[in-house]
């Protein structure tokens, strides 16, 4: 399969005053399509610190990040933020006086990738695929459950037509029942709809369903073996 | 969901907020335009007074500096080069004079009689009435600029009248009533020259002219009150002026001191230039003093009527100087409270414009999204208040500018022009020209300056807000 995230030599650094304390170090690594990665690691690790940086959150300081063999400052930050990836927070980040609906469409009108001209229909269905009726899509954000929430926010990650979706730890916030089916939809869309998905956890368990498990230890990315 | 449609979903969402700058901002302008709006009525009403009373300069013989030797006469062009000065708006300057006719006949008789020392001249003179004559140096006629009086018939005078001198005369309604005179009809008047050596006077030249009547005006009643305002007396001080082309009294003047030379008598002719200047700004009057005063003839000094005019002017800018401070210290009250309103709801924005930026939205349009929902709630609170706002400062103001008037018009000594005219405005003429109405230049101006505040104070934390970083909000 092909390369669609490269990263190499990435480090990173947080400076308190006078202390320089490395999280990352020199983490070289190739991330393919129809794939579905976890990230492994204690707290602390990093993982955030990572996925901040490949999802262009954050700067980064040295090494490189490429999409599809293209750094991503050369795309821009803001516009590979915009229409290349797709985040998943575990906080979900919806905004909270929008209904489902109204989230993803915020999502599709920023985006300049080419979109049916259908939004609203496309924003149902893609609620419907994640396990929202259209009720509930109605509903003002504030009146969903977390795991409903986190459902839309995973519909308004596929809803920008990105084939890299990176997700903060999604299911921690979740119950195990809520926590297995939302893993399922990740591992779908890496195989079915050949996306990349990297996603952050703390469980074994649900990294086990993954393709490739990855963990991140004394600031080093390394595959588990 | 473009940000247009998000500023939408945010206002009517939010409603507890929407509601809460509605209300701060209606607030504060309703002061704002309240005060934009007195500002306007009083600008309108000092312009309308003062185009009644302009600030005039006027040469006037100093008689504490008149020497043995009679001040030389001024000339027109002397009045010209001062009045070419760049503090001055215009000027006037007109001939007087006195004309005599033995047809026509005086309203107010009784005047010469009663003003005359000379009683036994006038006695023998008497069928002669004596006819004060006023010139004017423009088609523009003072007298109706300052509402003395206006034309009721025929008209002014035209370029051609003025620049060449021709035989015509405006005279009172009154007059002519007197003297079965109308537009197009003559009138004759002219002076005798007279020997009082002998023991009987003698005509020993009559000169004489025909005007030609362009006009009749109807001139304002005079009105005398006493101290609490009460009438006490009218009467009508124009009825027996005549009004001519400066360059038309000149002509027969001229005619008259050459028949004195030829007959070999010394002139005593007497014939004046008064001069009227009007000042742009009546703050620059020293300036145009000092520019001036030089190029006054020995014996002359400039007279104004400035102190008159400040007293009648000035409750007026008291009260604008209180509504420009109640303006801008309500549009830095407005910056402020809004700005506070915009921040303590921008903390919980953050998440929301954390989103946006994640999502990869152009700063730009974030910024355009916030700022249009602040914009479209004032625009909605700014277009009530210009009409409460409108309606407050009416209420208010009408009663302020009362007291003003009242408590400055105290210690007011009353003045008269040299007709007889009351030159004091006095505050029901001003309470009548005041008026608090909203046109679209006042407000186009409330809009401006509301919303350019309120911009004002969103714009800065919309600035620091996109600053931040959105991973340290989201994640
Ligand atoms: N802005 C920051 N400034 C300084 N230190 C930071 C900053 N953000 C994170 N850190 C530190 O960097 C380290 C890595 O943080 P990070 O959030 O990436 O860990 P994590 O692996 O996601 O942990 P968790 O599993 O608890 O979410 C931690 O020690 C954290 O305290
Ligand atoms: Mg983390």
């Amino acid at each position: 399969m092909e390369n669609i995230l490269s990263v190499s030599n990435l480090s990173y650094f947080y400076q308190d005053g006078d202390i320089i304390r490395h999280i990352l170090k020199d983490i070289t690594y190739d991330f393919e399509k129809g794939k579905f990665y976890t990230i492994l690691g204690e707290s602390g690790s990093g993982k955030t610190t990572f996925l901040s940086l490949i999802s262009a959150l954050e700067e980064q300081k040295s090494g490189q990040i490429n999409y599809e063999n293209i750094n991503i400052r050369q795309i821009g930050l803001d516009n590979y933020r915009r229409n290349k990836v797709g985040i998943i927070f575990q906080s979900y980040n919806l905004i909270p006086y929008m209904t489902g609906i109204e989230n993803i469409l915020v999502a599709m009108s920023i985006t300049n990738n080419k979109l049916p001209e259908n939004k609203e229909t496309v924003a149902k269905n893609l609620l419907k695929y994640v396990g929202i009726d259209s009720i509930k899509g109605n509903r003002t954000i504030n009146k969903l459950s977390g795991g409903e929430q986190q459902r839309v926010a995973i519909a308004r990650a596929l809803s920008t037509d990105v084939n890299l979706i990176l997700a903060d730890e999604p299911t921690g916030n979740l119950d195990q029942e809520m926590s297995e089916e939302i893993v399922k939809l990740f591992a779908s869309l890496a195989h079915e709809h050949k996306k990349c998905v990297i996603m952050v956890t703390h469980s074994k368990e649900i990294a086990k369903k993954s393709d490739v498990t990855l963990i991140l230890e004394k600031g080093i990315l390394k595959k588990d073996e | 969901m473009n940000f247009f449609r998000r500023s939408y979903t945010s206002i009517i969402r939010r409603k507890g907020k929407s509601l809460i700058l509605f209300l701060a901002i209606l607030l504060i302008s309703n002061v704002i335009a309240g005060s934009i709006s007195v500002k306007k009525a009083l600008a309108n009403t000092e312009k309308s007074i003062t185009e009644k009373m302009p600030v005039e300069i006027k040469i006037e013989l100093d008689y504490e500096k008149i020497t043995d030797k009679e001040p030389e006469k001024l000339t027109e062009k002397q009045i010209n080069q001062i009045g070419k000065s760049t503090y001055i708006k215009d000027y006037y300057y007109s001939y007087n004079y006195n004309l005599q006719s033995t047809t026509l006949k005086l309203v107010n008789e009784n005047i010469l009689f009663r003003t005359s020392s000379l009683e036994d001249k006038i006695s023998i003179i008497g069928q002669e009435n004596s006819f004060s004559i006023i010139g004017s140096n423009s088609t523009i006629i003072r007298e109706i600029t300052l509402d003395k009086f206006n034309i009721i018939d025929g008209k002014t005078y035209t370029k051609d009248d003025i620049e060449k001198g021709n035989n015509v005369v405006i005279i009172s309604k009154e007059l002519a009533k007197k003297n079965n005179l109308k537009v197009g009809s003559t009138i004759t008047l002219g002076k005798n020259i007279e020997d009082y050596s002998g023991v009987d006077f003698k005509i020993l030249k009559s000169i004489k002219e025909e005007y030609k009547v362009i006009g009749i005006f109807e001139a304002k009643t005079n009105l005398i009150k006493d101290e609490d305002g009460k009438i006490v007396e009218e009467y009508n001080p124009l009825v027996d002026y005549i009004y001519m082309p400066n360059k038309t009294m000149e002509f027969i003047h001229n005619k008259i001191i050459t028949s004195y030379d030829e007959l070999n008598i010394e002139d005593y002719d007497s014939f004046d230039i008064k001069a009227t200047f009007n000042l742009k700004n009546i703050n620059e009057l020293d300036d145009f003093k000092n520019e001036n005063i030089k190029k006054l003839l020995t014996g002359y000094k400039f007279t104004d009527n400035s102190e008159l005019y400040n007293k009648t002017i000035g409750p007026m800018q008291n009260m604008q100087s209180l509504s420009n401070f109640i303006m801008y210290a309500s549009i830095i009250a407005s910056i402020i409270i809004i700005g506070l309103i915009t921040v303590l709801f921008f903390r919980e924005r953050k998440h929301e414009i954390g989103i946006y930026l994640a999502l990869g939205e152009y700063k730009m349009n974030i910024a355009i999204q916030v700022l249009l929902e602040t914009i479209i709630i004032s625009l909605l609170a700014v277009s009530i208040s210009i009409f409460s706002g409108n309606l407050l400062a009416k209420n208010i103001s009408n009663k302020m500018l009362d007291n003003e008037i009242s408590s400055s018009s105290k210690e007011d000594n009353i003045s008269y022009d040299e007709f007889g005219y009351q030159n004091n405005i006095d505050k029901k003429e001003i309470m009548s020209k005041y008026s608090v109405s909203l046109d679209i230049n006042t407000i186009f101006i409330i809009y401006i300056v509301c919303l350019g505040s309120v911009t004002l104070s969103t714009l800065l934390p919309i600035y620091y807000t996109l600053k931040i970083n959105p991973r340290k909000i989201l994640m």
